[in-house]
C-alpha cells in the first residue's frame, strides 16, 4: 500500500511538470457607446480628465516601477482617455486638466494601479460637479501580443478597451440622469466657478451637505452683470486649458513612439518571464516532492518501492535542479526588464520635466491673473452694492467756512 | 463751469449795485468749485493699480505719461484727469495713453466718482487684466506652434532613417506631428489628423468648450479664425474698419477700447490710432 502511493505521488510529481497554464487574452475591444438620443445643447456636460496619479508613492524598487515612465503613463493614459471619450460624441469640451481642482462639469480622476505592455489596471472615479459620484471602479485590460503586430500596433491603444470601458460605463450613468440633474451640474459648475472668483456675491446660491454634494439655493438673473463678468472670465479659463491641452497632446504624441517601443518588448519580457517563473516554481515543487517521496520509498520492504523511490531521488534531484535553471533564467527577463525600463526612462525624463515646466509655468502665471481677477471683481462687488467705504470729504479752500 | 462760477473781471469792476461795499471785498470766500483729485475722491492712485495689472514696460511707460500729464499742469481737474485716462485707458498701449487719457478723465474727472463711473474704471482694469492674460496665453500658443513647427522639420529627417519592420510608412498628413525617434513600432495608421484637431480645438471648435475659445482664439489665434472677444461691445466699428480676423493683440486691445469708448471724440481717435496701426488709409 506504502509502496502504491509512493508511486502515485512519483507519477503526480512527473505529471505537473509536464502541465501548462495558459492565459487567454485578446486584442477584441469593446465597440464605443454613442448616445442613443440627441442630446440638448444645454444638456452637454464638459468633461475634465486630471492627469492621473501616477501610483508611485507605495511602491518599492523591487517592484520594477520606474516613476518618470509612469509620470509620463499619468498623462499619457489621461490623453488617451480623452480622445475615446471625444469619440464618443455625448460629452462637450474633452481635456486632460492639470489637477483635479477644476471645475468642469464633470472631472475623471484615475490611478494607474499597474501598467506594463500586458497589463493595464486602473483605478477610476468620475465626479460631477455638484459632487455626485459617477463611477468608482477598478478597470482592468489584458492585451495579447497581437496588439503589438502589424495593423493593430498602428491602428488602436493595446489597451483601447479599458478606454472604451471608462467611456462606455459614464455613458451609461449621463444616459441614466434626468434632463433636470444635467441642467444642475451644468449650473454648478458656473456657480462654483464663479465663487471662486467673486466668493462674496456668489456665496449664497450653493449650499454643500453633510455628504459634500453642493445643492443650488437660486440662480442668479441671467443678465446679471457679474455673472457676465464671470462668464467672460470663465471663456479665458477655457483658453487656459484648451493651451494646456495642446502640451498635453504633444507630450504623449511625442512618447507614443518609444513608448509602444517599450509596452511590445516589455509585454514579451513580461509573459517569458512569468511563464518561466511558473514553470521553475513548478519544476522546484514537483521536484521536491518527488526527492521526499522517493526517501519515503527507501524504507520500504518492496523491492518496487525502493527502485520507484531511487527513481523518484533522481528524477526529484532532477526537477529540482531544472527549476533552479529556469529561476535564473527568468532572473535574465527581469534585468531585460529593468534595462528597457532604464532606456525608456532615460529617453523620455527631459520630455517630462519640460512638461511639467511648461504647465507649471503657466499654471502658475494663469494663477496670479486669477489672484487679481479675484481682487478687482470683490472691489467691482464691492462698489456696486455701495459697501465700499466712502472716500473722505475733499478737503477745499473753503472748509473754514 | 469757470463761467459761470464768477467773472474776474466782475470782481475787478468793483461793487454790484446793491451790495454796498462787501460786494467788493476780497475776504469773502471763493465759491468757485474746487474739483476734488483723483486721489481725493477715489482714495487711490489709479496709476498704481494700473501698474500693479500691467503687463511691464508698457504700462510703465503708461504710467510715466500720465503722470506728466499729471505735472505738467497746475489745476486739479487736468491733474485728475491725467491720472484718470492711466486707470482707464490702461489696456491701450504706446502714445494713445498720453493722448486720450486726458480726455477720458476730462470726462470722468469733474467731481466725485459715481458708482457706475468706478465699477466702470474697475471693468477697465479687469479688461486690461484680461487682455495681459490673453496675451500670456498667445505667447503660449506662438510657442506652441514653434514647437510643433520645430517638430515638423525635424520628423522628414528621422524618416530617412531606418525604421523596423512593420512600420507599413506613416501618413503623409503626419509629417507634423512627429512621433519620436525610434519608429520601432511605427506610428503609421494613428489618426491622421491628431495634430491638426488639437490645434483646431485650441483654435476652437464645437462643443461647449469649442464655443468659448472660439471668440478667445479667432482673436487670440491671428489668422486662425474666430472674431472679436464675446464682450459685448456698445458701438460698431466705423465702416472702413475691417472685422478684425487677423487683429494681433495690440490691435484687439485698439479695436475693443474704441468699441466699448462711450465718448465719440476719444472712440474717434482710438480708430485713428487703430487704422494707424493697422495701415489703414485715415480719412479726415
Amino acid at each position: 500500500m506504502r509502496a502504491l502511493v509512493v508511486i502515485s505521488v512519483l507519477t503526480l510529481a512527473l505529471l505537473v511538470t509536464g502541465c501548462v497554464s495558459q492565459t487567454v487574452k485578446s486584442t477584441a475591444v469593446p465597440p464605443l457607446d454613442y448616445a442613443s438620443n440627441a442630446i440638448s445643447e444645454d444638456e452637454i456636460l464638459d468633461v475634465g480628465v486630471a492627469v492621473l496619479d501616477p501610483g508611485i508613492a507605495e511602491l518599492d524598487e523591487d517592484d520594477g516601477v520606474f516613476p518618470e515612465v509612469r509620470r509620463a503613463e499619468a498623462t499619457f493614459i489621461a490623453n488617451e482617455l480623452t480622445k475615446t471619450l471625444q469619440e464618443v460624441g455625448a460629452w462637450g469640451a474633452v481635456r486632460v486638466v492639470p489637477d483635479n481642482q477644476q471645475f468642469t462639469d464633470l472631472l475623471l480622476n484615475g490611478t494607474i494601479i499597474h501598467s506594463d505592455g500586458e497589463h493595464l489596471e486602473l483605478a477610476v472615479a468620475v465626479t460631477d460637479a455638484r459632487g455626485v459620484v459617477w463611477i468608482d471602479k477598478t478597470y482592468t485590460g489584458t492585451t495579447s501580443r497581437y496588439a503589438y503586430d502589424g495593423r493593430n500596433a498602428n491602428s488602436q491603444d493595446p489597451f483601447l478597451l479599458v478606454y472604451r470601458k471608462v467611456a462606455n460605463d459614464m455613458l451609461k450613468v449621463f444616459e441614466s440622469i434626468k434632463r433636470r440633474d444635467r441642467l444642475a451640474i451644468r449650473q454648478v459648475a458656473e456657480l462654483r466657478f464663479a465663487r471662486t472668483f467673486a466668493s462674496d456675491a456668489f456665496n449664497d446660491y450653493l449650499t454643500q451637505d453633510a455628504k459634500g454634494i453642493y445643492h443650488i439655493q437660486r440662480l442668479p438673473a441671467d443678465n446679471d452683470p457679474m455673472l457676465e463678468r464671470v462668464r467672460n472670465l470663465r471663456k479665458r479659463n477655457y483658453v487656459f486649458v484648451d493651451t494646456l491641452q495642446g502640451y498635453y497632446t504633444s507630450f504623449s504624441e511625442d512618447m507614443y513612439s518609444p513608448y509602444q517601443e517599450w509596452r511590445k518588448l516589455s509585454y514579451e519580457e513580461v509573459v517569458a518571464l512569468r511563464e518561466l517563473q511558473s514553470e521553475a516554481n513548478t519544476r522546484l515543487i514537483a521536484g521536491a516532492a518527488a526527492v521526499i517521496a522517493g526517501i519515503a520509498a527507501q524504507g520500504s520492504s518492496s523491492e518496487y518501492a525502493n527502485v520507484a523511490g531511487m527513481v523518484g531521488i533522481a528524477g526529484g534531484g532532477y526537477l529540482l535542479k531544472s527549476g533552479l535553471e529556469k529561476r535564473s533564467e527568468s532572473n535574465i527577463h527581469t534585468l531585460a526588464l529593468e534595462e528597457l525600463g532604464q532606456s525608456l526612462e532615460a529617453e523620455i525624463t527631459p520630455r517630462v520635466i519640460e512638461l511639467e515646466d511648461r504647465t507649471v509655468r503657466l499654471s502658475g502665471n494663469a494663477e496670479d491673473q486669477y489672484a487679481q481677477w479675484r481682487e478687482l471683481m470683490a472691489d467691482i462687488y464691492a462698489t456696486e452694492i455701495g459697501a465700499l467705504a466712502l472716500p473722505a470729504p475733499a478737503k477745499t479752500d473753503n472748509s473754514g467756512q | 463751469m469757470e463761467e459761470s462760477s464768477g467773472n474776474p473781471e466782475g470782481q475787478g469792476a468793483g461793487a454790484e449795485p446793491g451790495f454796498g461795499d462787501i460786494a467788493g471785498s476780497e475776504s469773502l470766500p471763493d465759491m468757485r468749485d474746487e474739483l476734488p483729485t483723483f486721489e481725493e475722491s477715489y482714495g487711490e492712485d489709479p496709476a498704481t493699480t494700473s501698474g500693479t495689472t500691467g503687463s511691464g514696460e508698457e504700462q510703465a511707460s503708461s504710467g510715466d505719461n500720465a503722470g506728466s500729464n499729471a505735472d505738467k499742469s497746475a489745476e486739479p481737474g487736468t491733474r485728475a484727469s491725467g491720472d484718470r485716462g492711466n486707470g482707464i485707458g490702461g489696456g491701450i498701449q504706446g502714445d494713445i495713453e498720453g493722448d486720450a487719457g486726458s480726455d477720458i478723465g476730462g470726462t470722468f474727472g469733474n467731481g466725485t466718482l459715481t458708482t457706475a463711473e468706478q465699477v466702470a474704471i474697475l471693468d477697465g482694469q479687469l479688461e486690461q487684466s484680461t487682455s495681459d492674460f490673453d496675451a500670456m496665453i498667445l505667447e503660449e500658443q506662438q510657442h506652441q506652434r514653434e514647437m510643433d513647427r520645430a517638430r515638423a522639420e525635424r520628423s522628414p529627417r528621422e524618416q530617412t532613417e531606418p525604421v523596423g519592420a512593420g512600420t507599413s510608412g506613416r501618413n503623409p498628413y503626419e509629417s507634423d506631428v512627429a512621433m519620436g525617434e525610434t519608429a520601432g513600432g511605427g506610428n503609421a495608421g494613428r489618426n491622421p489628423y491628431e495634430s491638426d484637431v488639437a490645434m483646431g480645438e485650441t483654435a476652437g471648435g464645437g462643443s461647449a468648450g469649442g464655443e468659448m475659445s472660439g471668440g478667445m482664439g479667432g482673436g487670440m489665434g491671428g489668422g486662425m479664425g474666430g472674431s472679436a472677444p464675446q464682450n459685448p461691445a456698445v458701438y460698431k466699428p466705423p465702416q472702413d474698419i475691417p472685422d478684425g480676423s487677423n487683429d494681433d493683440v495690440v490691435a484687439r486691445q485698439l479695436r475693443e477700447a474704441a468699441m466699448r469708448e462711450p465718448d465719440p471724440e476719444v472712440r474717434e481717435r482710438l480708430w485713428n490710432e487703430y487704422r494707424k496701426y493697422k495701415g489703414i488709409e485715415i480719412t479726415e
